[in-house]
């Protein structure tokens, strides 16, 4: 029945023109998830600059001290994408509605809104979560996202970004609807030579309910 | 109360927890670098303080040296979501509790550690996260 669905949405995206008015049609992406992968703490084949070795230094550096000035996640600040696309262990709600598909994660209850759109906010500020659009390709939700603060990390490891930073996903549900799938190629021109990409995998569960986690706690150490 | 230094558990669990670290999957939030995974020491207390909040659930515990010293040993766990999928609740521990705590020390050696499994006097115990064997 899955199958024959997503062949009559394709049929109907392409007679449609692959217009809004099909939004319907698209996969529903709502539902709780889980990481199946470590995804970028075991990352590799990106090529940083001189700059970004640097502020990769400087970011161990701050993290081995727990330096709040440099690993602000320590302070309770947001994670930020894309570091939050790699929650580990907390699970994460996906809300889905045609003009948007919102992300409630478990880790800093971080909330992330991806509008439906080919256009950026005009005069925004550089955010945490970043000024996310989207447009669909088929089965595929295409995240571009852009305009970040520049002291989150890319990962745990601190691996660093800088105010160039440029997110772009492929979402998209497979086998079967079990897995959650989001391709992220991280695009940052000063601090890496290429752009590189990540693959996550997240497992859907709904036998999860997540709990509310208000980051209050900035002890880092005994 | 007397307090057990050394290496306990079987290899297998060890290697378990170890990878756990390794790949990030037990904590979102920060580095567990400070904590020694490949030690795990167990010391009997007191609940002197637990702090049901996130981003990490702590534990203080008073321990009583072989001297008769009183000690004070921080126990990082982890996040509230985690521990309250694994049976734990924001009642689980009270100051005065008798406990026995089984942890990863710090690597500097500071008097605290990876909280990994509370056992209670009458046997009960409760796992910090993914630390359930």
């Amino acid at each position: 029945m899955r199958r024959l669905g997503a062949i009559g949405a394709a049929l109907t995206y392409a007679l449609m023109g692959g217009g809004a008015s099909a939004a319907e049609q698209h996969p529903n992406f709502s539902g709780t998830y889980l990481q199946r992968s470590a995804g970028a703490a075991t990352a590799s084949g990106y090529q940083l600059t001189p700059e970004g070795q640097a502020a990769f230094d400087r970011n161990k550096a701050g993290i081995a001290a727990s330096d709040p000035n440099i690993d602000t996640a320590l302070r309770c600040e947001p994670q930020g994408i894309p570091r939050m696309l790699s929650p580990g262990p907390l699970p994460f709600v996906v809300l889905q509605t045609p003009a948007m598909v919102g992300v409630v994660s478990e880790a800093f209850a971080q909330p992330r809104l991806i509008f439906l759109g080919n256009e950026h906010r005009k005069d925004y500020w550089p955010t945490y979560m970043g000024d996310a659009i989207a447009h669909w390709e088929g089965d595929t939700l295409a995240i571009d996202t852009v305009n970040f603060v520049p002291t989150t990390f890319l990962d745990m490891r601190g691996l660093p970004h800088s105010d160039a930073l440029h997110v772009s996903e492929r979402m998209q549900l497979i086998e079967g609807g079990k897995t959650l799938q989001d391709q992220v190629t991280i695009d940052d021109k000063k601090f890496f030579k290429a752009p590189w990409t990540v693959t996550y995998q997240y497992a859907r569960r709904e036998d999860i309910k997540i709990v509310e986690t208000v980051c209050l706690n900035t002890r880092t150490r005994p | 109360m007397r307090m057990i230094r050394g290496m306990r558990g079987s290899g297998a669990l060890a290697a378990f927890l170890t990878a756990l670290v390794a790949v990030g999957a037990a904590s979102a939030h920060h580095s567990f670098a400070m904590f020694d995974t490949t030690k795990q020491v167990t010391v009997e207390g007191v609940v002197k303080q637990f702090t049901w909040s996130n981003p990490h659930v702590w534990l203080d515990v008073t321990v009583m040296d072989d001297k008769g010293q009183s000690q004070q040993w921080g126990l990082e766990s982890l996040a509230v979501g985690l521990l309250y999928r694994a049976g734990w609740n924001a009642d689980s521990l009270k100051p005065g509790d008798k406990v026995t705590v089984l942890l990863h020390p710090m690597r500097d050696g500071t008097l605290g550690g990876q909280l990994m499994k509370v056992t209670f006097p009458d046997g009960r115990a409760l796992y910090s996260g993914n630390a359930r064997p």
